[in-house]
């Protein structure tokens, strides 16, 4: 039982999900056997590769597809008959910004104030406390199509939020934020959590994650692989890894392997192309000058010449990676103009 | 239901004709098109001579209600494509999943359209009037048209976010307005009386709904009679709500990806 099991049987359950299995046309599974106990007041991340099923789960929680087996219980409610009821209680921001352009910010707060119920003045007051909230005065009288990617990401989750629900839960909601942005947002799914609210959300911050979020569930291939504290899962299963990249195409691998497993006795080594991946399995009493200098000493007297060398601390991602061979966020391209034009383009982007 | 079932419905009539004013081409089009076929119709036919019908009335009379009437059915078979785009922008999926009355977000919507299709309809009356059509005006007459034409544009702009709904594109949707809005218009009384038909187009137009409208408007217009509301209207209660209750189930049940 992990730690985050035992602190589940002193709290609130608001959400249990048995055996929830999911397939779509053409036969592919998007969720097996899920099994999920959600208590109040966490903040849970949902962390996999793409197609792993994070927004198929996240969205037969908010009701808004039917899982094809399985149960679901939210606030003591049986998922699939009182739909209508936990929309009051439940709210799905989409990754997709739903916003209609031709309509203003404000227009839609109202209108949306509207289909939630909100009467007259609780509507006015709901509306202006959000408005301040994420700061939407500068553009809230301008239709949406005119707005950049962060402001229609604010106000994107303003109108989710404006019924106050008691779970929220959103899909990459950071995914077109600037730091500040993602600072705001992180800061403001604090907060709303310390209103006695749940958050459930899919990202790839993994350092967000660790931060901020009580759990962490890593989905892989429709399968939950992993349910637990950001800290426990890195503990467990992420080690230190060393990244070698050499001048040259890596071949004749195994005489290189062979020393370096001698060299530096636990060790798990992937090489593709001109880049090594050896993790370290001895991360507790790991002197990192000693294995570099071993590492590149073996590379050496292989004819190999380094150029880049860096140390990749136990992370999610590596935690991940570990369990399925696969990578959460896309590998970065090491070309450097490359990056530097891509990023500019970004801040242009969600400025 | 009670007062908030009514915002929903105000809040989503007031959505649809902000966006109905935001674009003006299309709305000009609309109002264009019936005046297109009225100055086309109306000059190409203005020598053909009306069996059957009272000395006095000439081609042009006899046009305007039936252009009115298709004012409404081509605006209301239009009107499930603002479904699509809020299907295709992610908007209607936020739209269904808040707790909100789906039977007044239906309402909401097709009241909007509907009031717009009224006062296009009118406006096409104006128009008929300004060419040189001679109409008459009386009270009852007048209101059992526009009631017509009411319960017409219901059922038919509810066909319409029927098939939206379930077409999901706007390129099948606009094969259903071409396969419905031609035939029913041409297999209709609204621009040859039935006595001048061949037989067999005269029995499908006895059975056409459009041929229903168009004989009420025609009664006020032409005659200021109110014809048997058994006849007239009750056939278009029962359309407009069978229609209206397939539409809001399918609403219901919409799931989207």
């Amino acid at each position: 039982m992990s730690s985050s099991d035992i602190k589940n049987m002193h709290s609130i359950t608001i959400a249990n999900l048995q055996q929830i299995s999911k397939v779509y046309p053409k036969g592919i599974i998007a969720l097996k056997e899920i099994n999920l106990n959600i208590v109040e007041q966490e903040i849970i991340a949902i962390v996999g590769t793409n197609g792993s099923g994070k927004s198929t789960l996240l969205k037969i929680i908010a009701g808004s597809l039917k899982p094809e087996q399985g149960s679901i219980n939210i606030f003591q409610l049986d998922a699939q008959k009182n739909a209508e009821q936990l929309k009051k209680l439940i709210c799905y921001i989409s990754q997709d910004r739903a916003l209609d352009p031709e309509m203003t910010g404000m227009e839609l707060l109202h209108y949306f104030s509207a289909l939630y119920g909100l009467s007259g003045e609780t509507a006015k007051q709901r509306i202006n406390k959000l408005i301040n909230t994420f700061e939407l005065n500068p553009f809230i009288s301008r239709r949406t199509h005119s707005y950049s990617g962060g402001q229609a990401q604010r106000l994107h989750i303003a109108l989710g939020i404006l019924h106050q629900p008691k779970l929220l839960l959103l899909d990459e909601p950071s995914s077109a934020l600037d730091p500040n942005g993602k600072a705001f947002l992180w800061g403001f799914l604090k907060a709303y959590q310390q209103q006695g609210n749940t958050i459930i959300l899919i990202t790839h911050e993994l350092k967000n994650i660790r931060k901020h979020c009580s759990r962490v569930l890593l989905l892989d291939k429709g399968k939950l692989i992993k349910n637990d504290t950001a800290v426990n899962i890195i503990q467990t299963h992420a080690k230190p890894v060393l990244h070698i990249k050499t001048t040259t195409i890596l071949k004749k691998t195994e005489s290189l392997r062979q020393l370096l497993q001698q060299t530096i006795p636990t060790i798990a080594i992937q090489v593709k192309d001109q880049s090594a991946r050896l993790e370290i399995n001895q991360s507790s009493e790991l002197n990192k000058a000693k294995t570099l200098g071993l590492a590149l000493k073996a590379f050496k007297e292989h004819q190999y010449s380094v150029i880049e060398c860096r140390w990749e601390e136990p992370s999610l991602e590596n935690a991940y990676f570990k369990l399925t061979g696969k990578t959460i966020v896309p590998p970065v391209t090491l070309n450097k103009n490359k990056n530097k034009n891509k990023n500019k383009k970004g801040q242009r982007k969600f400025r | 239901m009670n007062s908030h079932h009514f915002s929903i419905a105000l809040a989503v009539f007031k959505r649809t004709w902000i966006k109905t004013i935001r674009r003006p081409v299309a709305l000009t089009f609309s109002l264009v098109q019936p005046l297109m076929w009225m100055l086309f119709f109306g000059f190409l036919f203005q020598r053909y001579t009306l069996n059957d019908l009272p000395k006095g009335i000439r081609y042009l009379d006899f046009l305007v209600p039936g252009i009115c009437s298709m004012t409404v059915l081509f605006g209301a078979s239009q009107s499930g494509i603002e479904f699509i785009r809020d299907m295709q922008n992610q908007f209607l999926g936020r739209v269904l999943s808040t707790p909100a009355s789906k039977v007044m977000i239906t309402a909401g919507k097709i009241s909007a359209d509907i009031s717009r299709l009224i006062i296009q309809a009118l406006l096409v009356l104006l128009l008929g009037l300004a060419l040189g059509a001679k109409l008459k005006f009386s009270i009852g007459p007048l209101l059992h048209m526009v009631v017509s034409l009411l319960l017409f544009g219901i059922a038919f702009c509810s066909l319409s976010c029927w098939i939206a709904l379930k077409a999901r594109s706007q390129e099948n949707m606009a094969t259903f307005v071409h396969i419905v809005n031609m035939p029913l218009l041409f297999t209709s009384t609204a621009l040859v009386p039935s006595k001048q038909m061949p037989e067999w187009l005269a029995t499908v137009a006895q059975y056409n709904p459009l041929s229903l409208v168009v004989n009420n408007c025609r009664a006020a217009l032409l005659f200021a009679e109110t014809p048997l509301l058994k006849y007239s209207i009750l056939p278009l209660i029962i359309m407009a709500t069978i229609l209206f209750i397939l539409a809001t189930v399918t609403l219901r049940s919409t799931q989207l990806n």
